[in-house]
């Protein structure tokens, strides 16, 4: 990310502080892994001397919306920008309380799957940078190219909002797509019959620890006590057995459906590294083709589940 | 003593101890390094750790406690039969096994857990030297040399021709003394150290200092609160770690019947603490502070021992790259 980007970042959010505009600012650091990126939630204009943009997994700040309830300044990519409308549509953020930066972002990189183009680890990986329109990795001290769609995490390689769709002030750069095709990657287990769909998913769910990350993590979870922690009645058990991991799941996916914008932070942040935006991708193309409905999009558009009309097709109703 | 092994023998040697024991080994399952039951065939050649650590195979994720069955007036009560079969874990770090000895005081305190403990006593640790520093692991700064250990029965170093053992425990020797293994020397055993790729050159922070300071800097709200600004409360830090240990019962019942059920819980959870008057961790920062200062100081004030290996699992895989290496030479300063 070119400096100038950094600097002019850095002015915007010294001067929210210094008019006293805001209470935070929420931007990344940098991250102290390899390829990770860190969120920084700055109370003043010290903590901004952090502020740094960087190629990897730049995550979803809307998150901390959840928490903070005050007046704050926000960079979002602009698919982050979507999350922003979905919470404002479900009254859980003030437009006047939130400053929105928008930033030009190139695509994310997924280190994952770097890892599988190149046929190594992901804990071999040594450095990886962007040359040109190609991705450069080095393993085990020798170096190699890869196309950008290689790289990428799926998302990207469908991005249909590169420009933020809400925003105050927007970073110098180009607000394109990062990949010129964009390329819906497909998704074979959709493909499968209905049994080996359930296989498949039984496997999956069987690595599911109940850690919570993907919920803690999501924008659109923000219900202040999540039904999973109730035990009286225990809905959900809170025993990892595949049984209940599947329930947690289902529900959590239905629960956020219309407003779950296919961030892609729940996969990004499982350690078991289990494959939900396929489920979430799936409720989102069902919920554009039975209510011609896409999250995070049209803030005047009525919410699917949250609002009722005469008219509403009733033919699944059996 | 020593023992060296060629690297098929080492695979036929723990294809024959699947006859009388379960053979477990690391290997790639759906892209994650996880133990396994050995197939007799593929042993993983490099990894750096499994992704859970081994506790899961001592203190389970899930496990069947008892159950009950109201019958006719009284109450039958069914305890699933031990877990007393032998085992044999192949491929463990030096930082899990120290985890392992780390959590036995817990388990065999006041009170012995007999399911920890019967799954420790059963079970045979061989341990396999590191040959790379993980990434964000600080196992050196908690005093643990990933080549060198004695909490197994048996530690192997890859050498050219295969191994080198070093063999440990009684258990180890007797197992060892059959035909494909070879006597060695301790010179081997030397030679076989691995100049470890990916060193630092001066350590992190000095474990004394963080020690002493963690307790010094308990009352300091505004140092806790900023440094636990971005933790998201979810378990992936505490589930991931190999010396976490805090467990949940819960009971599954119908009618006359039921079952209780242990199963892993995170200090990080928000409901951690909630009591029926009072939560008194309901903020973020509290449950934070608690969780470096119990296992950097109240642990170590309990059992003598600090309650962290430096595998480095927290820190890669925390979502939002909360680092405890930061927080500790934060907390040292």
């Amino acid at each position: 990310m070119p400096d100038r980007v950094r600097d002019e970042l850095l002015v915007i959010a010294t001067k929210l502080f210094a008019e006293g505009k805001v209470d935070y600012f929420l931007g990344y650091k940098k991250g102290t892994v390899k390829f990770k990126t860190s969120p920084l939630i700055a109370c003043s204009r010290e903590d901004l001397q952090e502020l740094w943009v960087e190629d990897f997994f730049a995550s979803n700040l809307c998150l901390y919306l959840k928490e903070i309830k005050s007046r704050v300044g926000i960079l979002v990519k602009g698919c982050d920008s979507r999350s922003l409308i979905s919470l404002l549509k479900e009254g859980q953020i003030r437009r006047e309380d939130l400053y929105i930066v928008g930033l030009p972002c190139p695509g994310q990189i997924d280190p994952r799957k770097v890892a599988g183009a190149t046929g190594c680890e992901s804990e071999e990986l040594e450095e990886i940078s962007r040359r040109g329109g190609e991705i450069l990795v080095r393993v085990g001290g020798q170096e190699e190219t890869i196309p950008k769609n290689q790289a990428f995490l799926d998302k990207c390689l469908d991005c249909q909002y590169p420009k933020p769709l809400i925003f105050d002030y927007l970073l110098p750069g180009d607000y394109v797509a990062p990949v010129k095709e964009l390329i819906r990657s497909k998704d074979e287990v959709r493909q499968k019959q209905a049994p080996d769909r359930w296989t498949f998913w039984a496997e999956q769910f069987q690595r599911c620890i109940r850690c919570y990350a993907c919920r803690n993590v999501c924008p659109a979870c923000f219900c202040p006590r999540c039904i999973v922690e109730e035990n009286m009645p225990q809905w959900v058990s809170p025993l990892p057995s595949v049984g209940d991991n599947f329930v947690f799941h289902l529900m959590r996916l239905m629960h956020v459906a219309g407003t779950c914008v296919s961030c892609g932070e729940c996969e990004r942040v499982c350690p078991m590294e289990i494959p939900l935006m396929k489920l979430q991708d799936k409720m989102a193309d069902d919920l554009r083709e039975l209510f011609d409905f896409v999250a995070g999009v049209d803030l005047d558009k009525p919410l699917p589940f949250r609002t009722y009309r005469q008219e509403d097709p009733e033919d699944f109703i059996k | 003593m020593y023992r060296r092994i060629t690297r098929e023998n080492l695979k036929k040697w723990l294809a024959g101890l699947k006859a009388e024991a379960e053979v477990v080994a690391p290997a790639k399952v759906d892209g994650l390094f996880t133990y396994q039951e050995f197939n007799g065939r593929e042993l993983l050649r490099s990894f750096q750790n499994t992704r859970l650590p081994p506790k899961g195979l001592f203190l389970e994720s899930l496990r069947v406690l008892f159950g009950w069955k109201s019958q006719g007036g009284s109450l039958r009560v069914n305890i699933p039969s031990s877990f007393n079969g032998q085992r044999v874990i192949f491929g463990l770090r030096a930082c899990d096994a120290r985890a392992l000895r780390t959590l036995e005081p817990v388990f065999r305190g006041d009170y012995q857990d007999v399911f920890f403990l019967q799954n420790l006593s059963r079970t045979l640790l061989l341990g396999l030297a590191c040959r790379v520093q993980c990434e964000g692991s600080f196992c050196t700064e908690m005093g643990i040399d990933p080549q060198e250990s004695v909490d197994f029965d048996i530690f192997f170093r890859e050498s050219p021709a295969g191994y080198i053992a070093k063999v440990i425990t009684d258990k180890g020797n007797e197992l060892t003394g059959e035909s494909e293994f070879e006597e060695a020397s301790e010179e081997e055993w030397k030679l076989a150290r691995w100049q470890i790729r990916g060193p630092r050159e001066k350590p992190l922070f000095d474990l004394e200092r963080v020690k002493a300071k963690v307790l010094e800097s308990f009352p300091d709200e505004d140092f806790w609160k900023h440094i636990s600004a971005k933790c998201i409360n979810c378990g992936v830090c505490t589930y991931l770690c190999p010396t976490c240990h805090c467990f949940d019962l819960c009971d599954l019942q119908m009618p006359g019947q039921g079952v209780r059920c242990r199963c892993w819980d995170s200090c990080a959870f928000p409901n951690f603490t909630k009591m029926a008057v009072h939560n008194p961790r309901e903020e973020k920062w509290r449950r934070y502070r608690q969780r470096v200062s119990h296992k950097f100081n109240f642990f170590h004030q309990n059992f003598q021992t600090i309650a962290c290996v430096g595998c480095g699992r927290c820190v890669v895989y925390c979502p939002v790259n909360l680092d405890l290496r930061e927080v500790l030479v934060k907390v040292a300063r």
